[in-house]
């Protein structure tokens, strides 16, 4: 009986194809992929059918669950122009925060939020996240005062506003899905009394409830 | 032409030879990392990227003179009370208060069929809008999720005109007193 020969094939293949795919893919995810940034506190947004997506230059009002308020401004650029601000009006007042040096300044731009009173500024600013994130789960931040006596977060956000001149600047309000309403209504009041009366709620997308 | 002798003296005429090498590289390791660092990204990235709704809040009036007449018949009043409660009644009267849900066949029928009511006696708006006016309140028991889920439902009702306004005294006692206004 004569044998079927089988014939024998190279087991290399071209990858190349695969290979292409494989960069564009990658490429793809490289380019779009944002990490969330490193919060302070975990604020689990509740869930709506807007579809509007966020963009960068929110200045971001965010209430935790037990009703903390942190203030959140992403451009450094502006950052410095709101401390300086701030720091025209409780400059003599607290005079530590008066005689912060350019490099505390330069530290205070690159905080992720402000979580503490004005006052607080100069021990604050010298901290990294993590040790921030630390004294939060101590409960030693307290937040943005936001009390009508010492509003603080109005404060802020007449700085901002000054700080963005003739610019657009969106107001956006991250509320925890647990939050009590009277932080969110005492957040939003500040707001109006401060003549902005038009601001966003960040919601996550419906169907991603969990 | 322009290009760079580089044959010693000896050897002109002769054309160099290049090694022939082959032009197959070896990709596997390359893919193997390209692949690893496309599961990576793709666990990483957040699929679910935040949204944002508007919300408008009227500008704050000095007095409050300049207050705008509304038709009792068109008003809606929705109270988010504690533990997901909705407590509504139709006018200015806290009256008779019910009380209802978030969910589809609750709050969102509600208002529908409100819309109805209104639509029957005041007909559409100009641009084919139900003219329903929803007035939200939230007790101080309620959270951010009840908010957010009311303005949601005044989306999806096609709901134009609403307000959030505070919890007034007649309300506050009528919830107390399961939903009746005191006997005074």
């Amino acid at each position: 009986m004569p044998k079927i020969k089988v014939p024998r094939k190279s087991t290399h293949m071209d990858m190349t194809a695969m290979c292409d795919v494989g960069f564009l893919l990658l490429t793809f995810f490289i380019l779009t992929a944002k990490f969330r940034p490193n919060e302070l506190v975990e604020i689990v947004t509740p869930a709506s059918r807007a579809t509007e997506t966020v963009k960068d230059d929110l200045v971001t009002i965010s209430v935790d669950k037990i009703g903390n308020v942190y203030y959140v401004a992403s451009s450094p650029r502006r950052k410095a122009d709101i401390l300086e601000k701030m720091i025209e009006k409780y400059g003599t007042k607290y005079t530590m925060l008066g005689s912060l040096n350019a490099k505390q300044k330069a530290q205070f731009t690159q905080l992720e939020q402000i979580a503490f009173p004005a006052q607080a500024i100069p021990q604050m600013v010298g901290l990294k996240q993590n040790q921030l994130k630390e004294m939060q789960s101590k409960g030693q931040l307290t937040g943005v005062p936001k009390d009508s006596t010492n509003n603080e977060l109005g404060d802020w956000i007449m700085a901002t506003r000054f700080a963005y001149g003739d610019d657009k600047i969106t107001f956006a309000i991250k509320g925890d899905k647990t939050s009590n309403i009277v932080a969110i209504k005492r957040v939003i009041d500040v707001l109006r009394e401060k003549d902005v009366n038009s601001f966003k709620l960040v919601t996550a997308l419906e169907g991603n409830k969990d | 032409m322009a290009q760079i002798d580089t044959s010693s003296g000896g050897d002109k005429g002769k054309k160099v030879r290049s090694k022939k090498a082959s032009t197959n590289v070896d990709m596997t390791p390359m893919v193997d990392l390209a692949f690893l660092l496309i599961s990576f990204f793709m666990l990483t990235t957040s699929l679910s990227k935040p949204v944002a709704m508007n919300l408008s809040m009227p500008i704050k009036e000095k007095n409050d003179e300049k207050k705008a007449e509304i038709p009792e018949s068109k008003v809606l009043n929705i109270i988010c009370d504690k533990e997901n409660n909705i407590w509504y009644y139709p006018g200015f009267v806290a009256a008779g208060l019910k009380t209802t849900n978030y969910s589809p066949d609750g709050i969102r029928k509600i208002i529908l069929d409100k819309q109805k009511e209104v639509d029957a006696k005041w007909g559409k708006d100009s641009k084919g809008f139900s003219q329903i006016i929803c007035l939200i309140k939230l007790t101080e028991d309620a959270n951010y999720n009840n908010m957010v889920d009311v303005l949601d439902e005044m989306d999806i009702t096609g709901t134009k005109v609403y307000a959030i306004q505070d919890v007034n005294k007649l309300e506050t006692e009528a919830i107390a007193n399961g939903g009746n206004a005191k006997v005074q």
